[in-house]
């Protein structure tokens, strides 16, 4: 599959993911292969974030390092486990460059994210072990809660607070995918988004004209779309939430 | 859709909103064992949220509010109230049916007459029977007395505007019902009575009521003030208006006959004010309350068949128009049911009061000095009155005819 533009139409955030990983663990190379030059922007977001400053892959060992993380996330997740895969593999990406990063002490503020890494003895240890299924769910919770309250500072920020979003979802399905197919057009065109948030108002005549969803259906779902939308842009932050709600996948496409 | 599961992203007082997997928001009832951010919540229906208090209320509001509508719908609507002052006062409201759905005792004597009577959801000229049959039952209203039985018409109606309306049709009907009735059973019963039926509107009621009289004695007391004679409130509530009458020196009927005709010069554009009220009341008013001027000689010349005979020419003059009155029996018939009034009224003044008596010698002089041109324009004059109402015309004009013809008859005779 080619790679997409956006973020929509990845395979490690697609529906197809879970298809992609069984089809791995029974062999399947090319699948891997696949999902992890799909994962490569993501894996740089989440390096780059790691680090503080932006990387490319021709020059900085942090990013192979990601990679090798993220091919070693493929090879040990389990569903068991009760967290999304991408959550799963941004945990071991960042213990591994936490370590790499430890190891080549270039940073005074490796030293911050020692205490986070996941330690190199447990992550190498069996699988099954307890106490790593119990950091992976206690990570994964803490994490869950900072992507909610992260979410909720990012649509207050826009005027929007989750009451409202309970008043503007709507009822019929029909509807909500409407309106779930026009935050996808949002997030696709990264200048509608932006004008989003600058102005903090829909772009209604290029969402109306862009999706030909009826003003009058646009106007009446407004939050609800900003809210969507701003789940749908960050994608790669807000793991859990996008892994909990299936939403309809590039619906514009 | 019994169960669902959404993922909590905030926690309030009393419920919690979450996000569903497909993408819904919505606010739940918190779960007792309590609940975190971040964590997966299950919970029954969506569509318990917070809903309750104000929808509850508005649900609540709006369901009185429909109830109290259909509750008022259900209950019968008066359209017209109709007040007798006998000596018993009572107010009687009416339906669209034309039945009486309450009575009302305004003085003593009115309800303890209600109290022996029945006449709640009777058909008005039924429940009116009853009424004065049980006033000569009781006494009220006695033979060896002269008696006033003052009827007052009330439309409930406020607006006047759309004089067409079914409603003042109704009126028509009532107005005529009460005084049809009243009368036959007057006469039936033998009792001598003066019979006024007078139109008040709305304003009059109320003010009626908040001084608790009738509307009758009320616009009495108004039409009586107009003219210089005061009657106060106590004794418009106490006194019995013939005693009135005969203390303060007027006649109840020549007011009401006054007011009706300060409404004259109206009558052409009626649909307003005073005009208006008494229009119903024109065809019959002139039977009982002109009879003082015009109407009386008609009436003297009617009576040919009363005892009382005041000279022997204007016996003879009876007798010849009786004659003539024969070859005009077509007309008569016509009119039978409307002479019957005139005709009670005139034996009842005769009887009454020694001043009426005069008026009465006065009006046998008309009739004997030829007066025939006089009366016939007169009754000619009466006739455009009832011609100009419109109102029982046909029945007035036959009736009319007839006086004229008499009044002819009269004049050869002479």
């Amino acid at each position: 599959m080619e790679q997409h533009q956006g973020e929509c139409g990845s395979v490690l955030f697609g529906d197809e993911l879970e298809d992609c990983l069984q089809n791995i663990r029974e062999g399947d190379e090319s699948s891997r292969e696949k999902l992890i030059a799909d994962a490569k922007p993501f894996i740089a977001g989440v390096v780059g974030r790691l680090c503080g400053r932006s990387l490319s892959w021709e020059r900085d060992d942090e990013l192979s390092i990601g990679l090798i993380a993220f091919n070693e996330a493929i090879d040990r997740f389990n569903e068991k486990m009760g967290v999304p895969f991408t959550a799963f593999a941004r945990m071991v990406i960042r213990s591994r460059v936490t370590d790499y990063l430890r190891k080549e002490s270039r940073w005074n503020r490796v030293e911050l994210h020692m205490s986070e890494g996941l330690p190199e003895n447990t992550i190498s240890q069996v699988e099954n072990d307890v106490s790593l299924e119990r950091y992976i769910k206690e990570t994964a919770n803490r994490e869950r809660i900072e992507e909610i309250n992260d979410y909720n500072v990012k649509i207050t920020r826009l005027g929007i607070t989750f009451q409202e979003l309970v008043k503007s979802s709507p009822k019929h399905r029909d509807t909500r995918e409407a309106l779930i197919r026009a935050a996808c057009y949002i997030v696709e065109h990264s200048s509608l988004y932006d004008s989003l948030q600058v102005s903090k108002r829909l772009p209604m005549r290029e969402v109306e004209m862009g999706t030909g969803i009826s003003r009058k259906v646009l106007e009446r779902g407004r939050k609800y779309i900003i809210g969507i939308a701003v789940l749908l842009y960050h994608r790669e932050e807000y793991i859990y939430l996008n892994s909990y709600v299936r939403l309809p996948q590039g619906g514009a496409n | 859709m019994g169960q669902s599961r959404g993922l909590v992203l905030e926690i309030k007082k009393r419920s919690c909103i979450v996000i569903t997997g497909d993408g819904q928001y919505l606010e739940v009832a918190k779960p007792r064992s309590g609940v975190e951010v971040g964590r997966e919540l299950i919970f029954n229906r969506p569509e318990m949220y917070r809903f309750k208090a104000t929808y509850l209320a508005v649900a609540s509001i709006m369901v009185a509010v429909i109830a109290w509508w259909a509750f008022n719908a259900m209950l019968p609507r008066a359209v017209a109230y109709v007040a007798l002052d006998i000596n018993p006062s009572l107010e009687l409201a009416i339906d669209v049916n034309n039945e009486i759905i309450s009575a009302r005792g305004v003085n003593d004597d009115g309800q303890k007459l209600l109290q022996r009577l029945d006449v709640l959801h009777e058909p008005l000229a039924k429940g009116v029977q009853k009424i004065i049959a049980g006033c000569v039952e009781y006494h009220y209203l006695n033979p060896d007395q002269e008696n006033l039985v003052f009827a007052t018409v009330t439309d409930a109606k406020k607006n006047k505007t759309d004089t067409k309306s079914k409603e003042n049709v109704q009126i028509k009907e009532i107005y005529d019902c009460v005084y049809t009735s009243i009368n036959n059973t007057i006469n039936e019963s033998g009792v001598d009575a003066e019979l006024i039926v007078a139109n008040a509107d709305l304003d009059t009621l109320e003010k009626a009521r908040e001084n608790s009289v009738t509307p009758g004695r009320y616009l009495l007391q108004k039409e009586a003030r107009k003219n210089g004679v005061q009657i106060t409130d106590q004794e418009l509530r106490e006194e019995n208006i013939r005693k009135l009458e005969v203390q303060k020196n007027f006649r109840a009927g020549e007011l009401i006959q006054e007011q009706s005709q300060t409404g004259l010069p109206d009558q052409k554009e009626r649909p307003n004010g005073l005009g208006k009220t008494d229009k119903p009341g024109k065809s019959d008013k002139p039977d009982k309350s002109v009879r003082f001027d015009k109407t009386d000689q008609l009436d003297n010349l009617d009576k040919s068949n009363t005892p009382v005979s005041l000279s022997p020419e204007a016996d003879s003059a009876n007798k010849n128009n009786q004659a003539e009155q024969n070859s005009n029996k077509s007309n008569q018939t016509n009119s039978r049911g409307k002479q019957s009034v005139p005709r009670d009224n005139g034996y009842f003044s005769e009887e009454t009061g020694p001043g009426q008596q005069d008026r009465q010698l006065q009006n046998e002089d008309n009739a004997k000095q030829n007066s025939n041109k006089d009366s016939q324009t007169k009754a000619q004059g009466k006739q455009s009155v009832s011609q100009d109402n419109g109102y029982f015309s046909e029945k007035t004009e036959s009736s009319q005819r007839n006086k004229y013809l008499q009044n002819e008859g009269k004049a050869k005779q002479n």
